[in-house]
């Protein structure tokens, strides 16, 4: 193990009843990369993220985050950590507004005790300020910022896609788990998600794990690539070395194929 | 020892009933993940649709098994009925609002039945007539065996056998076990869920009607709010045994039984009522989906 | 502290002048009908952080007011701190104690069923409330199924109806900061989805068991404001029907709107009042057909209730401040 691994997985099995659902998984993320995890449907990369960020518990194996592990930890733990991650199908807290959605993301332990709340103390006046100002920011890097009061529900799937990563932005995470951040997106918007995705890695100095699809978001940003199938990690690289690899290829062919 | 082998026999009878209704709940939440609560009227219902049916067939001036088939099979055609009913017009139309909004409902038919009830029936207790005579069969000793006893036990073994046949050898059987596994795949499948939810409630209304004879016979004072804590100690009993599962509900309501008649014959009777409730808590506190239940995990 | 000094002003002249407007306007019984009011406030928006905010739902809410009820009562009975001209101090003290106790109440039965789903809480909820009942119910020391006599009560009309608006009118400020602050985006995000919530880091069961015992505190000190009002306690008074009560104001007037339960309290308190002429010529309790009836009609045709999770203020856009 480097001394710059952040995130780590090491002979990470999980079974549900007697079905495996993954068997020894090896993967390492190093603090600033960028990472894809790809493979095709069903191969088990969103249960990957589900033990990553707390929502299942591993069978066996170790996960470590910054040199602790995160075995037995809830999911509110992990996040604060500095995990946080997006959902494939998304969970933004749709009958509430943009805002308040990324106030939840800045909540934690609660910024600010009971009695700070109840007597509109300084810290409570403080901390309102300070996250309607991080809420702007936020907003405005992905250029939403006019949909700040807008209920998080209403809005179109794109805009739905990129609030959620803002939401998790506004967790101040180290490591970004991003599910299929370009599902249902089209080819243009799919391009400025990719740009995003860059910038937000530098202006925040992040590390990212992203499932996807689509390849050519994998291909073109990501620095690293892990290849699940059936459970199991049968190659990672770099992307070019990814796209040459036998077994990947037979993957992707002998079952649904993505658009490679 | 004698005394406790009555207890005992007591405890399986008054289990038998609570397992009956609780079969009711489990099946219901096993399809809609709703705690009937209107379950324990449509049993209300079934007593006083025999106290009223007797006005005019007297039945109870010749007790006897003609009757008692009679009795049974009119009361689980009126609870069938009232049970669709409620189905039909109280919760179908909120299929797929929040799982709160239903339960609200559950919680308002219960109260609009009980209340309405008592406009209707009046709220002073009434008889309910002996379709059955109770006789003195066996006796050792001190334990005294009553037909009533046998009658109960027997007829509650023999509705859960049909059930459990219905349920696990018939093809509409088949179809239930689909719609409670997964409701879109039951349906892309060509299953009518709506029909199949519907005759899960003629089933569960069913068994209550059948329950509700039964008490009859055995504690024949009946009144419009008879329903409401023996159908929460029945929902106990389902919980205990893990809500959804047939063999669960069972077991459930045997051991609420038994619990019960323990704690009044060897405490005191006042707390038989908080028992059910206390129980309830161990078991969500110690193991939460029950003894037959699967804990399920929200698919992510 | 400068502004809880102005919030605790405004809270003081806000209950004298309530009561100085109802002791020169209304005879004694509209007066008492305004304290009820005040108690069905209390009742109605504490249980709406549980049920309404947080989409949980508890049935147990007569329970933890029949905690704080007697605690309260029990209190005045064998314990003044003030005395003399002072003493009307002494009631909020009761109140704050009663409180105190159902929330630890509220405690012990949210930390294990608040883990499992909410309809759980539903029964666990109604167990509690029973179970509460049946323990009154066999403890002579309290007057056991006779109930408890000679509950001491502010002396006059004016002091009593001071005393249950200052009550209302805290347990509203408390509640309105606390949905307005960090918590009550923590309590909806709960109520929205809950494994979202947990993954941006909001502990949710620490926030429903958090929401449970504040609900349950107020439930007490309703309870508390109860005891002193009726001067007389029995359990029956506490029966699952009170709870039944509390929640169908919550719903009517929109689970998720203060403003709605204090709307809906108020209502639910006077209909009884205005039914009552129909009720002695029927000579059947219709009150409860029509509030069930009302219960199902409104999940199926406006299951938001009366003003869904709106509040007063998004009626007076000119004050719009803050996250809301």
């Amino acid at each position: 193990m480097s001394a710059s691994s952040l995130l780590s997985l090491k002979q990470t099995s999980i079974q549900f009843g007697g079905l495996k659902v993954l068997t020894d998984l090896n993967m390492e993320v190093q603090s600033g990369e960028l990472v894809g995890l790809i493979g095709p449907n069903g191969a088990g990369k969103t249960t990957v993220f589900n033990i990553i960020s707390g929502i299942y518990a591993p069978t066996s194996g170790e996960l470590t985050f910054r040199g602790s592990s995160l075995l037995g930890k809830k999911p509110f733990e992990v996040s604060r950590e500095g995990i946080v991650r997006t959902f494939q199908n998304i969970r933004l807290f749709s009958t509430l507004s943009v805002v308040q959605n990324i106030g939840i993301a800045m909540h934690k332990a609660g910024p600010y005790s009971f009695w700070s709340a109840i007597l509109r103390s300084k810290k409570y006046h403080s901390f309102e300020d300070q996250f309607l100002f991080r809420a702007k920011e936020l907003l405005e890097i992905f250029g939403l910022s006019h949909l700040a009061e807008e209920e998080a529900g209403s809005l179109p799937y794109g805009i739905q896609r990129r609030i959620e990563i803002i939401r998790a932005l506004a967790a101040s995470p180290k490591l970004l788990l991003l599910d299929e951040p370009a599902a249902g997106l089209n080819h243009s918007e799919t391009e400025e998600l990719m740009g995003l995705i860059q910038k937000i890695r530098e202006q925040f100095q992040l590390s990212v794990l992203l499932i996807e699809h689509d390849m050519k978001l994998v291909m073109g940003i990501c620095e690293k690539i892990f290849v699940l199938d059936h459970g199991e990690i049968i190659a990672s690289g770099r992307p070019e070395e990814i796209q040459e690899n036998k077994k990947v290829i037979e993957a992707y062919l002998g079952s649904e194929s993505a658009n490679v | 020892m004698e005394d406790f082998l009555q207890h005992v026999l007591n405890g399986l009878n008054l289990g038998a009933i609570y397992a009956l209704i609780a079969l009711g709940y489990t099946m219901v939440y096993g399809v809609l993940q709703l705690i009937n609560f209107a379950h324990a009227e449509v049993y209300m219902l079934g007593a006083f649709s025999i106290y009223y049916s007797n006005k005019w067939l007297h039945l109870s001036d010749h007790p006897g098994w003609t009757s008692f088939v009679i009795s049974i099979l009119i009361a689980v055609m009126v609870c069938s009925l009232v049970g669709l009913t409620i189905e039909r017009l109280a919760y179908r139309p909120l299929r797929g609002a929040p799982r709160l909004n239903v339960l609200i409902t559950a919680i308002g038919v219960s109260l609009f039945l009980q209340f309405s009830g008592q406009a209707v029936f009046g709220a002073d207790p009434k008889l309910f007539p002996q379709v059955l005579q109770d006789k003195d069969l066996i006796q050792f000793g001190q334990i005294q065996i009553r037909s009533f006893d046998l009658t109960i036990i027997g007829v509650s073994l023999a509705a859960m056998a049909l059930l459990h046949f219905l349920i696990h050898h018939t093809k509409m059987g088949m179809a239930i076990r689909a719609v409670r596994h997964s409701r879109s795949s039951a349906s892309l499948m060509g299953i009518n869920v709506d029909l199949m939810i519907s005759l899960v409630f003629v089933l569960g209304s069913s068994l209550a009607g059948v329950g509700a004879v039964l008490v009859g016979l055995k504690y024949p004072k009946i009144d419009p709010l008879m329903g409401m804590l023996i159908g929460l100690k029945a929902f106990v009993a389902a919980v205990l045994g893990g809500i959804g599962s047939l063999p669960g509900a069972v077991v459930g309501g045997l051991l609420m039984g038994l619990s019960e008649e323990m704690v009044v014959a060897y405490l005191s009777s006042t707390y038989r009522d908080a028992l059910a409730f206390g129980l309830l808590i161990v078991i969500l506190v110690f193991r939460p989906s029950g003894l037959f239940g699967k804990y399920e995990v929200e698919k992510v | 502290m400068k502004i809880l000094r102005s919030a605790l002003l405004w809270l003081i002249l806000f209950s004298l002048g309530m009561a100085a407007f109802s002791q020169g306007i209304l005879n004694p019984y509209q007066q008492l009908i305004l304290s009820y009011i005040a108690i069905n406030v209390i009742l109605a928006t504490s249980l709406n952080l549980v049920n309404g905010f947080c989409g949980q739902f508890s049935l147990g809410h007569a329970g933890f007011m029949a905690v704080g009820a007697y605690v309260s009562a029990v209190l005045s009975l064998h314990f003044k701190v003030f005395t003399g001209s002072l003493d009307f101090l002494n009631f909020p003290f009761y109140a704050l104690a009663g409180g105190s106790v159902a929330a630890v109440a509220g405690w012990l039965v949210g930390m294990p069923s608040l883990k499992l789903r909410g309809d759980y809480l539903a029964i666990v909820t109604l167990g509690f409330g029973e179970i509460i009942r049946v323990i009154l119910l066999n403890m002579e020391s309290v007057g056991g199924a006779r109930g408890l006599y000679g509950v001491p009560g502010p002396t006059n009309f004016f002091v009593g109806t001071a005393l249950a608006f200052f009550l209302a009118g805290g347990t509203w400020l408390v509640l309105w900061r606390l949905t307005q602050s960090s918590f009550g985006r923590a309590f909806l995000s709960v109520k929205e989805d809950e494994v979202a919530s947990e993954c941006m880091g909001v502990n949710t069961t620490q926030t429903k068991v958090f929401a449970f015992v504040v609900s349950s505190f107020f439930a007490g000190v309703g309870g508390s404001l109860f005891a002193h009002t009726t001067n007389y306690l029995n359990p029956a008074s506490f029966q699952f029907m009170k709870s039944v009560d509390v929640v169908i104001m919550v719903v009517l007037g929109g689970m998720g709107s203060l403003t709605g339960s204090v709307l809906a309290a108020i209502f639910v308190t006077i209909l009884p009042e205005a039914l009552r002429p129909l009720q002695e010529y029927t000579g059947v309790d219709l009150r409860m057909v029509i509030y069930s009836l009302s219960l199902i009609l409104l999940m199926i045709l406006r299951p938001q209730g009366l003003l869904g999770s709106r509040e007063w203020n998004s009626f007076f856009p000119f004050k719009k401040r803050g996250a809301k």
